[in-house]
């Protein structure tokens, strides 16, 4: 096995959650909110539910093959030539999220940030620390993870309670306004986000009790999707569907509105740390499993070599996916059925067809 | 592997390996020669000193008495070794097969007696500080104890001090510390190995473990790399620590040192394997957390507050490593998120000063700590006097001549404060480093660069392990009866368990129940 | 300019791992690795000089849109 560590049942728990969070927590709002108006928060709730089924899915992919990642059960399961190339177009998968997202963390920051620092820089600063998490293994961002988590918790509970003086609760009528269609269609915007999470079956067999990695993976999908409704709820009680729906970054626009007595005003940092915590873990494994599974799909020795020019890969291609920001919003129409080719078809065709070979054509050792 | 890694390991492996330990020259039957053997070794140093005596009257017996002027102590010579030799009368050698023998089972009075063969057990006999007796006829010899060597006394700690609690610190000679800790437990299962490390120096270091509590794959790990170590001299536990720690980069101590024996005790009562090295106050706690590098003895002495101060210190933690840095920050990239009364009276501040805030932080930074290391080396009392007129007189005046802007002066501060509130000498060392390179991010990447730095930082830091103990548990890896004891100090009753990670199969502490009120009912 | 920039980084980041790659004599590692290195130094010296690369993206759009419309067309 090319890699060693092992993590705990919690430090996967954590993983999964602020994998969730990731980079959703500032964006996904803003779609939900587009296609859905005010009834935005009911197509996150769905979500929360369809993120349950989902989860309880891929742990039962996790559960038949305990000892492997998804691109080497692939193998297995498809074939060898006809698995590498699943596995390969997996791989490009994640790889293109990783870049998306590194462009996601560029733009932001030269936005709202750091207003005339070339995107370039804060894109490879970015990625060098993504790198570096990579080489220290699994181990370590499991445990960065932990101790990025409470202070996740902290930031998310200071940005809720202090909005409660804002909500309006006019903001959510009229509801169902226009029927369950705009509803469904925010539904989609919400659910690609969760269906990103099939990155995690490269984590699976890490976890140091196999049989046991459903429930954290379970609670971590469902608390993390309710995060994300939340603030969704709280974007529409504060903001309003309309101004809401405009921003591109609406949870940024939000913590602008705090305002406590006279004192406590302009924390919009601390969504910005937040999000950069949950954005740099969420980087982080996509990464460390489009490393890993590209080593595991050449049985190579380290992944560790890989990371550097792959980091290098990433900048680039982030920067050549998306070569303006208008480009961007674009890429979010097409991005629910490419996530729904590896997140559904993938892990449904691959469940289907291991238990017909378990049943008639049982899997040879050494394939 | 890095380029530069290999170039260092190549080094090492050109180094010649001299002074190796000679090989076994047995002691000779011939007194003369032994002599001359053993005064030639010492290249005729003057503190050796030779007492060559008769023992019966026939004069046919001749004996000498060895011992190095100094760490032998002159009294137990004469009254335990040279006085009996010489008053002995009987020379009675029934049932002794040789005469040193019967010198050895009748005459000597000294506490312990060892059997010499060689010339390099004679040696570090010797220079440890025993008298050895060699006969005329007898390739043998036997060493007494007679070690007197005068160390400084136990006295108060310098380094650690508190308010509750025993005031009294390690010092210099490797016994009086065995003994102190020895005095604290009494139990056989505290148990000592002492080995010789230092080809030249030779130096004693202890190994004291509680036998069935103390984690025996890190004892086992201690004891392989203690193996690997091959250097000259040992001048202080410093030295042991640095060849022995888990990562050689790591600017972060992976070992911990005390010179409180009550803290060392603590340790070994948690598992912990302390190593005391002769020659110094010094001895090193393994394995250490990160978290036990923000406790202090007091925190068990006193009430427990239930973690007031534990938290003020991590608080002091991040003060003091990104206090300046914030400040660079949001002076220059941020002035958004200021309250506009404070922003307008900061940049009224800084109106007139004529560097960037980064340049400023840096400056003032870099001379309060050359104050600081000024301080340290200087006599006492110029110590106090620098210190006024680096803060008072330096400070002040900056000030006035509109070259720093106060504000600056009062994060510097704040900044030196918190630093001071971190327990650990050896924790702050790396954090003042690191505030520099922080202040260096902040000025290109603002917040940005800060939240990076962090991230990096604390990577590293759950990257490294002490003899296979993650450096961050119990935070990463989480366990939650860790918690009892890190950020929070619960009530003492209820610490019923030793750290997970460090004692593995021994690990309930207490049963008791904690304080109860008297039955109200008669 | 920044040509020599993009060949500094590379040069560094091959000092770091590739010496050690070299040593071991793993060939498929090798391999991978350089082909890994020369795709990230020709993609960056490419996008810094602005040349025109194919966006993967493009291809993405042009077999999954018929797709998303279809699906947002059925709710």
């Amino acid at each position: 096995m090319i890699e060693r560590g092992k993590i705990s049942i919690r430090q996967f728990m954590v993983l999964t959650l602020l994998f969730v969070i990731g980079d959703a927590i500032i964006l996904a709002p803003s779609h939900v909110i587009i296609s859905a108006k005010q009834d935005g928060w009911i197509s996150a709730w769905i979500g929360v539910g369809e993120a349950l089924l989902l989860a309880v899915m891929y742990s039962l992919l996790g559960k038949r093959f305990p000892q492997q990642t998804l691109v080497e059960y692939s193998e297995q399961v498809w074939g060898r030539w006809l698995g590498k190339g699943i596995s390969f177009l997996f791989i490009t998968y994640i790889f293109i999220d990783c870049a998306l997202m590194t462009y996601e963390a560029g733009d932001f920051l030269t936005i709202h940030f750091l207003m005339g620092t070339p995107i370039e820089m804060t894109i490879s600063l970015f990625l060098l620390v993504v790198v570096l998490a990579t080489r220290l293994g699994i181990e370590t961002i499991a445990r960065t993870s932990e101790l990025l988590y409470p202070w996740v918790w902290i930031l998310f509970l200071i940005l809720i309670v202090s909005l409660f003086p804002q909500v309006e609760m006019e903001n959510f009528q009229p509801i169902l306004a226009e029927g369950f269609s705009p509803i469904l269609k925010g539904n989609v915007y919400f659910l690609a986000n969760v269906l990103e999470l099939v990155i995690l079956l490269m984590i699976f067999p890490y976890v140091n009790q196999p049989g046991k990695a459903r429930k954290p993976y379970v609670a971590g999908m469902v608390i993390g999707t309710s995060v994300l409704a939340v603030i969704s709820m709280m974007t529409i009680a504060v903001l309003g569907a309309t101004v809401a729906s405009i921003q591109q970054y609406p949870t940024y626009i939000l913590a602008k509105k705090i305002s406590i007595g006279d004192f406590l005003e302009r924390v919009e940092a601390i969504v910005a740390i937040m999000w950069l915590f949950t954005l740099f873990m969420k980087i982080s494994i996509c990464f460390y499993a489009s490393t890993l599974g590209l080593a595991q799909l050449f049985r190579l020795n380290d992944y560790r070599p890989l990371t550097f020019p792959l980091g290098i890969i990433a900048v680039a291609l982030s920067l050549v996916l998306i070569p303006n920001p208008a480009f961007f919003n674009y890429t979010h129409t097409i991005w629910f059925p490419y996530s729904a080719t590896f997140a559904l078809l993938l892990p449904v065709l691959t469940l289907v067809l291991s238990a017909v070979r378990k049943r008639w054509f049982p899997i040879k050792k050494g394939m | 592997m890095p380029q530069w890694k290999r170039w260092s390991r190549n080094k090492g492996r050109q180094k010649p390996m001299s002074q190796e330990k000679p090989d076994t020259v047995w002691l000779k039957s011939d007194l003369t020669e032994n002599l001359l053997h053993i005064k030639q070794s010492f290249g005729n140093s003057s503190d050796l000193n030779i007492r060559e005596i008769f023992l019966d009257r026939d004069e046919k017996i001749c004996m000498a008495v060895l011992y190095m002027e100094g760490l032998a102590d002159e009294n137990q010579v004469q009254h335990f070794v040279i006085k009996p030799l010489i008053h002995d009368e009987n020379n009675y050698m029934d049932g002794y097969d040789s005469f040193l023998e019967y010198i050895k089972m009748r005459v000597i009075a000294g506490g312990s007696v060892q059997d010499l063969h060689d010339y390099h057990s004679v040696y570090t006999s010797l220079l440890s500080g025993r008298t050895v007796i060699l006969s005329e006829g007898i390739p043998r010899g036997i060493a007494v104890s007679s070690q007197g060597l005068e160390s400084r006394n136990v006295s108060e700690p310098i380094t650690e001090t508190v308010i509750r609690g025993p005031h009294e610190a390690f010092c210099e000679s490797l016994r009086k510390n065995i003994a102190l800790l020895r005095w604290r437990i009494k139990s056989p299962n505290l148990w000592l190995e002492t080995r010789k490390i230092g080809r030249v120096t030779g130096t004693n270091v202890a190994i004291m473990y509680i036998n069935g509590i103390v984690n025996e794959k890190v004892l086992k790990e201690l004891h392989s790399r203690l193996d690997r170590i091959d250097l000259d001299g040992v001048l202080e536990s410093g030295y042991i620590e640095q060849l022995i720690q888990d990562e050689k980069y790591s600017p972060f101590p992976t070992i911990d040192n005390t010179e409180r024996p009550d803290i060392a005790t603590a340790a070994l009562l948690e598992g912990r394997v302390i190593l005391l090295v002769d020659g110094t106050p010094f001895v090193l706690i393994l394995p250490v957390v990160f978290p036990q590098l923000l406790q202090s003895p007091e925190d068990y002495y006193n009430k427990t507050d239930y973690g007031f101060v534990r938290i003020l210190r991590y608080i002091s933690l991040f003060v003091s490593l990104l206090a300046p840095s914030l400040y660079v920050a949001v002076t220059t990239f941020h002035q958004e998120m200021l309250h506009t009364t404070l922003l307008i009276s900061l940049a009224a501040q800084r109106e007139g000063i004529p560097f960037p805030a980064f340049v400023e932080a840096v400056l003032m930074e870099f001379i309060f700590e050359t104050l600081r290391e000024a301080g340290l080396r200087m006599l006492r009392p110029v110590g106090t006097a620098i210190t006024i007129v680096g803060a008072l007189v330096l400070g002040e005046a900056a000030v006035q001549a509109g070259l720093v802007s106060p504000a600056m002066v009062i994060v510097v501060s704040i900044t030196a404060i918190s630093s001071f509130a971190i327990p650990s000498y050896e924790l702050r060392l790396p954090i003042r480093a690191l505030r520099f390179l922080f202040m260096a991010l902040a000025a290109s990447f603002g917040l940005y660069g800060i939240v990076l730095g962090g991230i990096t930082l604390l990577l590293h830091l759950t990257s490294l392990r002490s003899f296979g103990i993650p450096y961050m548990s119990p935070l990463a890896p989480f366990n939650i009866e860790g918690q009892k004891d890190t950020l929070f100090r619960f009530p003492l009753w209820l610490m019923k368990t030793r750290p997970r990670l460090i004692s593995q199969y021994n690990r309930v502490r207490q049963q008791s129940t904690g304080p109860r009120k008297p039955d109200s009912r008669p | 300019m920044l040509v020599v920039g993009i060949l500094l980084i590379v040069a560094v980041i091959a000092w770091i791992d590739l010496p050690r790659l070299w040593r071991k004599k793993q060939k498929k590692d090798l391999s991978v690795y350089l082909i890994l290195l020369l795709i990230g130094t020709g993609l960056s010296i490419a996008e810094g000089l602005n040349w025109d690369i194919p966006n993967p993206m493009d291809w993405l759009i042009y077999v999954y849109r018929p797709v998303g419309e279809w699906i947002f067309h059925q709710l």
